[in-house]
């Protein structure tokens, strides 16, 4: 009976047809993540609010109805092909459906019986019959199939039921996801329709963050690259089309790429806009996103205030902040090796290290105002031996600090616009009478983007994500 | 999963500096924080959460910078003010060993 009235709704929801009906009727998500967060090898549990846990077992209990009626079934095929209606449908197109129904209650019956390898392999199946029929109305079951996809080889991957590469190859289940939702994107991407509107393209943004989710994981950010060009294109829909969770999603990653691509003033924008728009009844994501905006927002000088860092315990970066802003570069220095394991692992020791630049900037010009209120009746108020700088050097940082290396950190700073002024060897640093030291941030930054080493980031977000 | 390349990163520790600020509280300063490992995964948002987004982005698309982002980030921090405990213990340093600038030979 169960049975019955569950393909009385799927064939309900194609003919109508009602794509949100039907995402709701494929849907595994629930499934998926109980089984993640119940599997033994599972590092990261996931704490399901009231009303999901309410959902996720209305859906389970409907799951295991269906399940034990397939098991009952001798043939699923032959049962789909009878349950499922051809009416206006093709043969082609009812064939595909026939498909997908019959794939994902075999995935069902595999995820149950804790075969995850199979379950990941049918549900491709089923994917791979959706593409052949997925349309406009449809593009709510395209992002569940994507995102569900995901978390099914994640499910596989923490089993740990993937073959063992001695090649060291890390996962296959993403690789072959993320295969999969090439062909998603492409099926997407190639409706020719010229009303936007109607256009499969709008599915395109889903997609592309499932595809990012799995490339960061894979560390194959170069990847991320094409889908972004792709995406801004002008043959697709504005970003602001899109329905605005994916934006958030979507700036976030980008953001992330133009960071460890040393583009820093568009990461800020980006992680600022996703950072602003994100709820706040989700504040994994809302940290997430202030990880990578934080460092974005220091190179322009805009430092976060203590209640944000207490409030998302950031604490690692209360060291850098307070020392940046006081010139601190012992504070700075310290809380970046104690942190360093933290940083490195999220990927973001080294743009931490290029701020060090405005650690100086700030600890020069107090050396400078100090010096000045030494000497409030000489005349050489614009004048600062470089002794000074070397005697405060090597009491904050290093005490072999010496002149060549304080005149080296001078000219660095002179050179890249912090500093107006020039070295003379016998006097000290002779600064520009008016404004010295030009407020902050400054239009070009010159260091802080060039020196930025790509592939040394790429290879230290490696170990970024777990699963 | 993971846990291997972390261990050979950990390897590469940051040349020590000598210390001449603060010496006797840094015997109490722990090494490293252990930090709870944590999940990285960018959540996927719910659906029912679309109404609530609709009406941020209603209000940001009109002031764009909105209230909180002045209450989160500081960016009016640089001032001529030296009187902080840090500036103390810096000019301390710079008059115990800094000479008076000479003036400059024309």
């Amino acid at each position: 009976m169960e049975l019955y009235q569950y393909f009385n709704q799927i064939n309900d929801s194609i003919y109508k047809p009602n794509g949100q009906a039907l995402t709701d009727l494929l849907s595994l998500s629930e499934l998926i993540a109980v089984t993640i967060n119940n599997h033994p090898n599972n590092p990261f549990v996931k704490i399901f609010n009231a009303s999901q846990t309410a959902k996720n077992n209305t859906k389970i209990q409907q799951l295991k109805k269906i399940d034990q009626l397939v098991r009952k079934a001798h043939d699923i095929d032959s049962t789909v092909q009878n349950k499922l209606q051809q009416s206006s449908l093709n043969e082609s197109q009812y064939q595909a459906y026939c498909e997908i129904v019959s794939h994902r209650l075999r995935t069902i019956t595999l995820i149950f019986d804790q075969n995850y390898s199979e379950a990941f392999n049918e549900f491709s199946k089923s994917v791979e019959s959706f593409i052949r029929v997925f349309e406009s109305w449809s593009i709510p079951v395209m992002y569940k199939y994507c995102y569900d996809i995901r978390m099914l080889a994640k499910l596989a991957t923490i089993n740990g039921s993937a073959t063992v590469d001695a090649s060291g190859k890390k996962n296959d289940y993403y690789e072959d996801a993320s295969r999969l939702l090439s062909r998603c994107f492409q099926s997407a991407t190639g409706d020719r329709s010229a009303v936007m509107e109607q256009s499969k393209k709008r599915a395109s943004l889903g997609i592309i963050n499932q595809l990012f989710q799995i490339y960061f994981k894979l560390n194959n950010l170069k990847l991320c690259k094409n889908l972004i060009k792709a995406i801004e294109s002008p043959g697709f829909p504005s970003l602001e089309t899109y329905p605005p969770q994916q934006l958030i999603t979507y700036k976030f990653f980008v953001g992330r790429l133009a960071a460890f691509e040393g583009n820093f003033k568009k990461a800020q924008q980006d992680l600022l806009s996703a950072f602003n728009k994100c709820p706040p009844n989700i504040p994994k994501n809302k940290k997430l996103i202030l990880l990578y905006l934080i460092p974005m927002q220091l190179a322009q000088c805009k430092f976060p205030k203590k209640g944000l860092l207490q409030q998302y315990n950031l604490h690692q970066f209360i060291g850098i902040v307070d020392g940046m802003k006081n010139g601190n570069i012992k504070q700075f220095n310290q809380c970046l090796a104690t942190n360093q394991n933290y940083f490195i692992s999220k990927g973001l020791y080294l743009i931490l290290e290029k701020l060090k630049i405005i650690v100086y900037r700030n600890l020069f010009k107090k050396i400078y105002l100090i010096t000045v209120s030494m000497n409030a009746n000489s005349n050489a108020k614009s004048r600062v031996p470089i002794q000074n700088f070397v005697a405060a050097l090597k009491w904050a940082e290093n005490e072999t600090v010496d002149v060549d290396e304080a005149e080296c950190i001078i000219s660095n700073l002179i050179f890249d616009g912090y500093i107006k002024g020039y070295i003379s060897h016998k006097v000290g640093l002779i600064l520009s009478p008016n404004n010295p030291f030009p407020k902050l941030p400054l239009n070009y930054i010159k260091y802080l983007s060039i020196v930025i080493n790509c592939d040394d980031i790429y290879r230290s977000v490696g170990c970024d994500f777990e699963c | 999963m993971g846990k291997g390349e972390n261990t050979s990163i950990q390897t590469t520790k940051p040349s020590k500096k000598v210390d001449t600020l603060e010496d006797t509280s840094k015997i109490n300063q722990p090494k490293e924080e252990n930090e709870v490992i944590e999940d990285d995964e960018f959540e996927e948002f719910e659906d029912n959460l679309l109404s609530l987004l609709m009406f941020r982005f209603d209000r940001l698309d009109v002031t764009c910078d909105d209230v909180d982002t002045k209450e989160q980030w500081e960016d009016d921090w640089d001032t001529e003010h030296i009187d902080d405990e840090f500036s103390k213990q810096l000019r301390q340093e710079i008059e115990a060993h800094a000479a008076n600038p000479q003036p400059m030979k024309m």
